[in-house]
């Protein structure tokens, strides 16, 4: 198989040593790379037992086939860890130059285990290691990190590093390289337990050739063309920040911790606004023609300028750090989405758990603080000293810092019935009361309430469907969605480029086909992305996973919001419908006959972490 | 003849190049409106129309009434509440 290489690299950390381990070439096949092979090895090295912050668990780095190969945006990074926020499967991906220098180094992805004595820095230069003190960086952002780390060893080394939330054990941690962050599910946190600070990786190899170069080649440059059309429009011009205005006109926008799915006076924070008022320029990502990372000026809220301060906003930070907290301000907005960049956790879960902590004071539930400390929907300066307080485990942050979920186990009085998670992952910002096929996919997603290892809201946000289509059909639409984003998350392809694609899977199967030189054809990049999915959820069946946990909140499912879709009988149907066309039983867990199907008992098998 | 006039809320990129907010424009369809509404804005034109000049390219649709629409004989009228948006792709 060509374009990668067949091999992968375990670092334990309490020993400092390392080793080479094989990766057959029928697991290659089998997971591709990116989220699918790393799933694989993930359920090779974290049996069930281990738990996420044990010394033992592994954290992992996974490249794929297609980095390095010249195929836009190919330049995603997979992390993978048994979540210690979920408990189940942690898998994130993040656009980075460290992709491209991991598989320089001449493996396809690197295993991480054991614990340093004191807090490190793992250097990987090619297939060699060390470990150096890392005393001196603690308490650094890791755009800090990275700058001093690759002044001290050279700048073809690629940085990857935590901030205060990670070396604080905040639950929903994030690892930074490049300045994008490898998200949800906390990472970082697993990263910190290991007291690693940073990673530096320089490959100096070279790129092991792809199979077809000449086709490929035209391939690869029609398909950069076609990124520049109107597909990806959105993303250059505005950024997903767009969604904002359009998300609040469709009552879509889940506000006030989800109390409400419009918010009035936001227009300050439309996208278009912000276009206006605040942007300075945009980035891209490693490899990528489309360039959607776009930058806003940083001011006090009196509009006084950081002079040169800016930071990258997301729709997804806009919308938790903004109207799910009842804040309209964008100068707010902005500084908490860059104090989270700088501390380095998830600011979904961070705007999630505060506007939880928001309904408790509304509600008198006592946090353990005194109520003058809890912030209040819509107090933007109490929003910012509690997501300090989060990162630095102080205070109120020390509740906060497990996630909601937790953290309304933790203090009960009822505020476990307004916590918005899946498997303790907090909602996106996109209302599935109006989205029922998102819904579904939320309710299913292997890592918790996720939009993007789902993708399922495109259904409801176009005419695919009608909008009373047949229950099988919806989730027969929610199930391909799983499907394709699986194969765009092993492959290490943006989900932006997807709408480049007229039949995603067959095209995705020639370009493969090209790199690789191993024959695909859509139906079979479909059963693979069927086969990873079903691997994942193995791998939360083994670390405790029941029917029970894919369920959706009891505020979207109740009926105090007169235009929702769901109710508990409709989710129960659905999730009937999905285990069947999935291959499961009644349970959620899979026949012996779909392992077969998919070769996953032999795989599987295979998969067993050297000793 | 009298021509009813149709308001269309723009969002996203349509908002962006037009400079406004609404544009009104007639039409009974969406087709027709559609053309209408581009003779009237003229910078729409460049971005959002497809390449033989006939309707919306593929990274915009139409929202009528809350349902996704990409039907240029769908039927509006000033009733309708009609949006022109971005095509939805993640975030
Ligand atoms: S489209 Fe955006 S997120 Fe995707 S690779 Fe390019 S810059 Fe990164």
């Amino acid at each position: 198989m060509h374009s990668v290489h067949g091999q992968y690299l375990h670092i334990d950390l309490s020993h400092g040593r390392m080793a080479i381990y094989p990766i057959a070439e029928s697991v290659q096949q089998a997971f591709l790379g990116g989220i699918g092979l790393g799933a694989w090895l993930l359920d090779a090295w974290c049996p069930a037992g281990t738990e996420p912050l044990h010394p033992d668990a592994p954290l992992i780095f996974v490249s794929s086939p297609f980095i390095g190969t010249g195929l836009t945006t190919a330049s995603k990074l997979a992390v993978l860890a048994r979540s210690p926020q979920t408990g189940f499967i942690g898998d994130s991906l993040t656009s980075s130059y460290l992709a491209i220098s991991l598989k320089r180094c001449g493996v396809d992805a690197i295993v991480i285990t054991g614990q340093c004595p004191e807090w490190s820095v793992l250097i990987v230069e090619n297939q060699e290691i060390r470990i150096e003190p890392a005393q001196d960086l603690l308490g650094t952002s890791p755009d800090s990190t990275s700058e001093q780390l690759r002044d001290r060893l050279g700048k073809q080394f690629r940085i990857a590093a935590i901030g205060e939330a990670g070396e604080n054990l905040v639950r929903f941690a994030a690892i930074s390289n490049d300045g994008r962050l490898a998200g949800r599910t906390g990472p970082g946190c697993v990263m910190g337990s290991k007291r690693l600070k940073a990673m530096a990786v320089r490959g100096s190899g070279r790129l092991p050739v792809v199979a077809d170069p000449e086709t490929l080649g035209q391939a690869a440059r029609a398909l950069s063309r076609r990124s520049l059309g109107p597909e990806t429009a959105k993303y250059r011009e505005l950024g997903t920040a767009a969604n904002l205005a359009f998300f609040n006109k469709m009552s879509m926008l889940p506000s006030r911790n989800f109390q409400a799915s419009q918010l009035d006076g936001l227009e300050g924070l439309h996208g278009e606004a912000l276009h206006a008022t605040h942007r300075t320029d945009k980035n891209a990502c490693a490899a990528c023609t489309i360039g959607c990372e776009h930058h806003y000026a940083l001011r006090s809220s009196s509009g006084e300028g950081k002079s040169g301060s800016t930071v990258r906003l997301e729709y997804e930070s806009l919308y938790a750090l903004g109207p799910l907290c009842g804040i309209n301000d964008p100068d707010i907005v902005l500084q908490a989405a860059r104090l989270c960049d700088d501390l380095t956790m998830d600011s979904i879960t961070t705007g999630a758990t505060i506007a939880w902590a928001m309904e408790c004071r509304e509600n008198g539930v006592d946090l353990g603080v005194p109520k003058h400390e809890i912030p209040t929907f819509g107090d933007g300066d109490a929003l910012l000293r509690v997501i300090g307080e989060i990162g630095q485990r102080r205070g109120l942050g020390d509740l906060l810092a497990d996630g909601s979920r937790a953290a309304a186990r933790g203090v009960g009085q009822g505020s476990e019935s307004w916590t918005l998670d899946v498997k303790g992952l907090e909602l996106p910002g996109y209302d599935p009361r109006k989205l029922p096929t998102l819904a579904l996919g939320l309710a299913v997603a292997t890592r918790g309430a996720c939009h993007n290892r789902s993708s399922a809201y495109e259904v409801d946000l176009s005419d695919q469907l009608a909008p009373d289509a047949e229950l099988e059909a919806r989730v027969q639409a929610a199930i391909r969605a799983e499907d394709q984003a699986s194969i765009l998350d092993s492959l290490n392809l943006c989900k932006f480029l997807r709408h480049c694609f007229d039949d995603l899977p067959a095209e995705s199967a020639h370009l493969l086909e090209q790199v690789t030189g191993v024959p695909a054809d859509g139906e079979t990049l479909l059963a693979t992305g069927e086969r990873i999915n079903t691997l994942k959820r193995l791998f939360n069946i083994s670390h405790g996973w029941t029917r029970d946990d894919d369920w959706l909140p009891s505020r979207v499912l109740s009926s105090e919001n007169s235009q929702s879709l769901l109710s508990p009988d409709w989710l129960t149907s659905a999730l009937d419908i999905y285990y069947r066309q999935r291959g499961c039983d009644a349970h959620g867990i899979p026949t012996s006959a779909s392992l077969s199907r998919l070769q996953l008992d032999h795989l599987r098998e295979s998969a067993s972490a050297p000793a | 003849m009298y021509k009813p006039r149709i308001k269309i809320e723009l969002f996203g990129t349509p908002r962006m190049v037009a400079g406004t907010r609404q544009i009104e424009a007639t039409g009974e369809d969406l087709g027709t409106l559609f053309q209408n509404a581009c003779n009237k804005v003229p910078s729409l034109r460049d971005h959002i129309v497809n390449p033989e000049g006939t309707w919306l390219n593929a990274g915009y649709t139409f929202v009528v009434d809350g349902q996704f629409t990409n039907d240029p004989t769908h039927y509006v009228d000033p009733e309708s509440d009609v949006l022109l948006v971005s095509r939805a792709s993640g975030g």
